[in-house]
């Protein structure tokens, strides 16, 4: 029985070594045809939404009754963008929509750094589009113009802030949890923490206090290769993960539809 | 003789299935495939059938995928079977996981014969999860298993490896675990890893412990830490990052699965410069501390710079040769432990 087997399987080989041209060819076929299939599907997707309502939200109100239709809101949403060239308006505009929904938390993550070095221009098209939105006597109550960099916040007069944004790039993600590591050992080393002591929750607690920055809920991750890219590996363990192909002009009624996907999820925490 | 759900299975493949798969592995094929089998009870409540049922069905389906997996060059397999927070099941729950667990662990060990078609080509995954899911769709039953029990799976050259912090499980079941692994852990033309008790946050913990207790025992400095120094404190330090990740039951997360592993994005180049760039600054700050004879000239810090990456690189080597015996350790406690109770 198994050296029937072993006969065939060297037939097997065999044959595969005959077939290299043929195979190769089929496998393109493959990919032709995947390719020409997700063209088409992108350019009926495409064609439809002219006919669909698709609107600016001209006004706040609109956005705060979208949010009370939702069944949840995240907490703090990832903006990732997996692309080469970055429409910082685009950014902004998302920005913008996330935090007049009430969200309190936004991540904007590029692994290149791209959007931590332009974040200037960021916060300018942010503006653009505030003023745009929001009407004149409710600009000066929205507390929403500040723009955190990096990894530290920073304290500004005290003022606790109710909606923080900040601006992560690839080297920001797996560091933190080296020099997280490096503070431990020097603390077990002057005995003010025992060994035992470094666990998930006291490790969560001590990133949270250092970073201010609560574990991401929702990822809207712009491109077409299916990676996270280096976002901070700790906060995204339950994270979850929705895709569109781009950030470019994305309009609202998509990106509404995403936060509808994540408000129909459900989640068990392992039970 | 006829046998349901071993490890590897040897199935009559239709020639639709085999010639996919000979055309597949024409082109790239990733290395390291992890995957996230969920969906066993909303299986089981779709089908009405009991929950046991359900799970028993996933293994069974895992089976086959690493039976895909080998078919197609795949040399390392890495599953979530059993997450810490799935201890807050009920309880009939979680002991009948352990009873799977337990007889597919010791199943291993008679496991059968199966051929293995080495590839090492370059990445292109898109495709392949694209036809992984075809090949999903395409033979959803497939009820032929032949096993043959007696010949082992060290035989064909497979590593089983558990992650996770084992010392939460039943004492039977890390016995089990810890004769697998020492059987097998001199293999090295197949990798099945079967995360088990296993949390991404519980392993960068238990990496963070490891390195504080090598500072505090003396063994490295602080300044050591580096990114590739805990990664070699995971519980995956044998393994390269995975290719390609795929959840079963079309959920988007990662539910702490293999967190740290997936954001490795930093080449190497950039890890060995930010490597200088500490020893260079450990350098200075000692020539400030104590300023050696000559420090005017630029050689004699450079020469300086050379002794203490030496020195990092010795107290690295020492301290990883310390934890590695530390791990060799842990299953031969467990395996002596069970001696001496017999003994008893």
């Amino acid at each position: 029985m198994a050296e029937d087997r072993e006969f065939a399987s060297i037939c097997f080989i065999n044959k595969m070594g005959s077939g290299v041209f043929i195979r190769h060819f089929l496998l393109n076929i493959i990919h032709v045809l995947i390719s020409v299939c997700l063209f088409i599907y992108r350019g009926i997707h495409k064609a439809r939404r002219p006919l669909c309502t698709n609107y600016y939200p001209h006004s706040e109100y609109t956005l705060k009754t979208d949010a009370k239709s939702l069944r949840k809101l995240p907490l703090h949403v990832g903006i990732v963008v997996v692309e080469d060239d970055i429409n910082y308006s685009d950014i902004a505009k998302m920005t913008l929509w996330c935090l007049a929904l009430g969200i309190s938390y936004i991540t904007i993550y590029d692994h290149a750094g791209l959007c931590k070095r332009d974040r200037d221009i960021i916060q300018r098209e942010f503006e653009v589009h505030k003023k745009r939105l929001l009407s004149e006597k409710k600009l000066d109550n929205c507390n929403i113009q500040h723009i955190e960099y990096g990894l530290e916040r920073h304290q500004t007069q005290g003022i606790k802030k109710q909606q923080c944004v900040r601006v992560l790039s690839g080297c920001d993600s797996r560091h933190q949890l080296v020099s997280l590591a490096r503070d431990l050992s020097s603390s077990v080393l002057r005995q003010s923490m025992k060994l035992s002591n470094i666990e998930p929750i006291s490790v969560d607690n001590l990133l949270q206090e250092r970073t201010s920055f609560p574990d991401l809920d929702l990822v809207l991750r712009f491109g077409v290769t299916e990676c996270v890219m280096g976002l901070s590996p700790w906060q995204i363990r339950l994270t979850e993960f929705l895709s569109h192909p781009s950030h470019k002009n994305i309009d609202y009624t998509t990106f509404y539809h995403l936060l509808q996907s994540y408000a129909n999820t459900e989640q068990r925490f392992g039970k | 003789m006829k046998e349901m759900s071993t490890w590897i299975r040897d199935t009559n493949k239709s020639w639709l299935h085999r010639s996919l798969i000979s055309v597949l592995a024409a082109g790239p094929i990733p290395k390291h495939v992890a995957f996230i089998m969920d969906g066993n009870r909303r299986f089981a409540k779709k089908n009405s059938l009991e929950q046991a049922q359900g799970h028993l069905k996933g293994f069974d389906k895992l089976a086959e995928m690493l039976d895909w997996c080998l078919d197609l060059g795949i040399t390392e397999v890495t599953v979530y079977a059993f997450s810490i927070e799935n201890f807050k099941r009920s309880k009939e729950e979680v002991d009948c996981l352990m009873e799977l667990a337990r007889q597919k662990f010791s199943r291993l060990m008679h496991e059968n014969d199966y051929s293995l078609v080495m590839l090492w080509p370059d990445l292109y995954y898109t495709s392949i999860f694209i036809i992984l899911s075809i090949q999903i769709g395409l033979c959803t039953k497939d009820e032929h298993g032949v096993g043959l029990s007696g010949e082992v799976i060290d035989k064909h050259g497979v590593c089983f490896r558990v992650l996770g912090n084992i010392n939460m499980l039943p004492v039977d079941l890390q016995e089990i675990i810890a004769d697998a692994v020492t059987m097998t852990c001199h293999n090295n033309r197949a990798f099945l890893n079967v995360c088990f008790a296993y949390t991404s946050q519980d392993e960068i913990c238990a990496a963070m412990r490891e390195v504080a207790e090598g500072v505090q025992l003396g063994l490295i400095k602080e300044s050591d830490i580096s990114e590739r120094l805990l990664e070699k404190c995971l519980y995956t330090y044998q393994s390269c990052a995975p290719d390609l990740l795929v959840r079963t039951s079309g959920e988007v997360r990662l539910s702490d699965f293999l967190l740290w592993q997936e954001a490795k994005l930093k080449h190497e180049a950039e890890l060995d410069r930010i490597q200088k760039e500490d020893d260079y600054r450990n350098a200075v700050e000692s020539c400030r501390i104590t300023p050696p004879a000559g420090t005017q000239n630029g050689f004699s810090v450079q020469h300086k710079v050379n002794t203490f990456a030496a020195q990092r690189q010795e107290r690295i080597k020492n301290f990883l040769q310390h934890v590695e015996r530390r791990r060799a350790r842990l299953f031969q406690d467990i395996l002596q432990n069970r001696c001496i109770k017999c003994g008893t």
